[in-house]
């Protein structure tokens, strides 16, 4: 399984950086006011939501290289997740679009979700 | 010239900022569990530029708007090359197709590149004549293109980067010591045809390094980018809007912004 590229500090994002962490559940209300909930997903997932500046012309070609290489939200990889310190498998992009933003020469942005999946 | 993306006067195709997006397309079916079952569909994948250009004179956005009216806004498909990529298919592999050595010249790769990894190769002149190794893009000859590569030779040698449309070719020779040295060849040919070759010419017996071919639409060279199957000439691309804003800002001044798509 592949690993989500880093920057050249060896960082893989950078601040402010969004965590967010759920296992969603489908709640049903009935007439008398009661309600039946289950949950959708087996476990707590986690998703970032990666926020990249000023990156040079090799670290966003490398990003591009791993999003086509993971055919967008199809492919799984490992996250070094920053926040654990610990490598997350089973993530994916969180859609099937990256945006790259050239601001200037060695200047450029990006910034996409990355989730951690059931299966 | 309809199916090619004008360039501008200044040798480039786009400005900053530019905006790039690539699209892929993953079918989704949530389980019951919460697992997922994928699909990829690699036919749906696109890429979207959204480019915003200022300053244009009377005469580059008359070269836009004339293209713009000559593929009948997003109808008509035409080449375009992004100004963000590397023109060449299989820089980090030249061993591969469409890269085409002469007859004589042998390739050999895993070789040490300026990275400190292995990407390089050797390549070596066995033939009596000179030889090449090139690669030929269906790309108007007469723009202007910087062609770049890294190379290396124990001994300090002059080798040939070559330039070359249907009807002209211009040779830069360049020098290649024993420390990595990015060379370069820039110009504009005049040549009217829609082939372009760039090529290394090794003189019998030469033995050179290579690394990271790179050929871009513009003067100078930027960084590497390394390129597989896929490089950055795109041939059915398409405007991506029905109408093109043009905005005079001042006398022969003249501003726009629109997105071209093309299938990956």
């Amino acid at each position: 399984m592949a690993t989500f590229p880093s920057l050249k500090t060896g960082a893989v994002t950078q601040y402010p950086l969004e965590i967010t962490t759920g296992q969603g559940s489908q709640v049903i209300r009935f007439l008398d006011g009661t309600d039946q909930r289950y949950l959708l997903h087996g476990r707590m997932l986690r998703a970032w939501q990666i926020h990249l500046e000023l990156l040079d012309e090799d670290e966003i070609s490398a990003l591009e290289e791993f999003f086509n290489g993971q055919q967008g939200g199809y492919s799984k990889f490992v996250f070094p997740d920053p926040y654990s310190g610990t490598d997350v498998a089973s993530c994916r992009f969180g859609g099937d679009v990256l945006l790259s933003d050239y601001e200037g020469v060695d200047s450029a942005s990006t910034s996409f979700w990355v989730i951690e999946t059931d299966g | 010239m309809a199916n090619f993306f004008p360039q501008l006067k200044s040798g480039a195709i786009a400005q900053y900022p530019i905006r790039k997006t690539i699209a892929t397309r993953t079918i989704r079916n949530v389980l019951p569990d919460g697992s997922l079952y994928l699909n990829s569909d690699p036919a749906a994948g696109h890429i979207l530029w959204q480019l915003a250009y200022q300053g244009l004179s009377t005469q580059e956005i008359g070269s836009l708007t004339a293209h713009f009216d000559a593929c009948r806004g997003r109808f008509q498909a035409f080449t375009f090359i992004d100004p963000t990529d590397n023109m060449l298919i299989n820089s980090a592999n030249l061993a591969a197709a469409p890269w085409l050595p002469s007859t004589g010249l042998n390739l050999s790769g895993n070789a040490a590149d300026p990275l400190g990894k292995s990407g390089a190769f050797v390549l070596t002149n066995n033939a009596q004549v000179a030889a090449q190794l090139s690669q030929t893009s269906n790309v108007p000859a007469n723009y202007q293109y910087c062609f770049s590569a890294y190379v290396m030779s124990a001994e300090p040698t002059t080798v040939e980067l070559v330039r070359s449309g249907p009807a002209s070719e211009e040779r830069t020779a360049v020098t290649a010591g024993p420390e990595w040295n990015r060379v370069v060849s820039n110009g504009s040919l005049s040549d009217m045809g829609t082939e372009f070759t760039v090529a290394i010419s090794l003189l019998p017996g030469q033995r050179i390094s290579v690394y990271g071919p790179q050929l871009e639409a513009q003067v100078a060279p930027s960084r590497y980018r390394a390129t597989f199957t896929r490089a950055g000439v795109y041939p059915n691309a398409h405007w991506a809007v029905d109408a093109l804003p043009v905005m005079a800002d001042a006398p022969n001044l003249f501003s726009t912004i629109f997105t071209i798509e093309a299938p990956i």
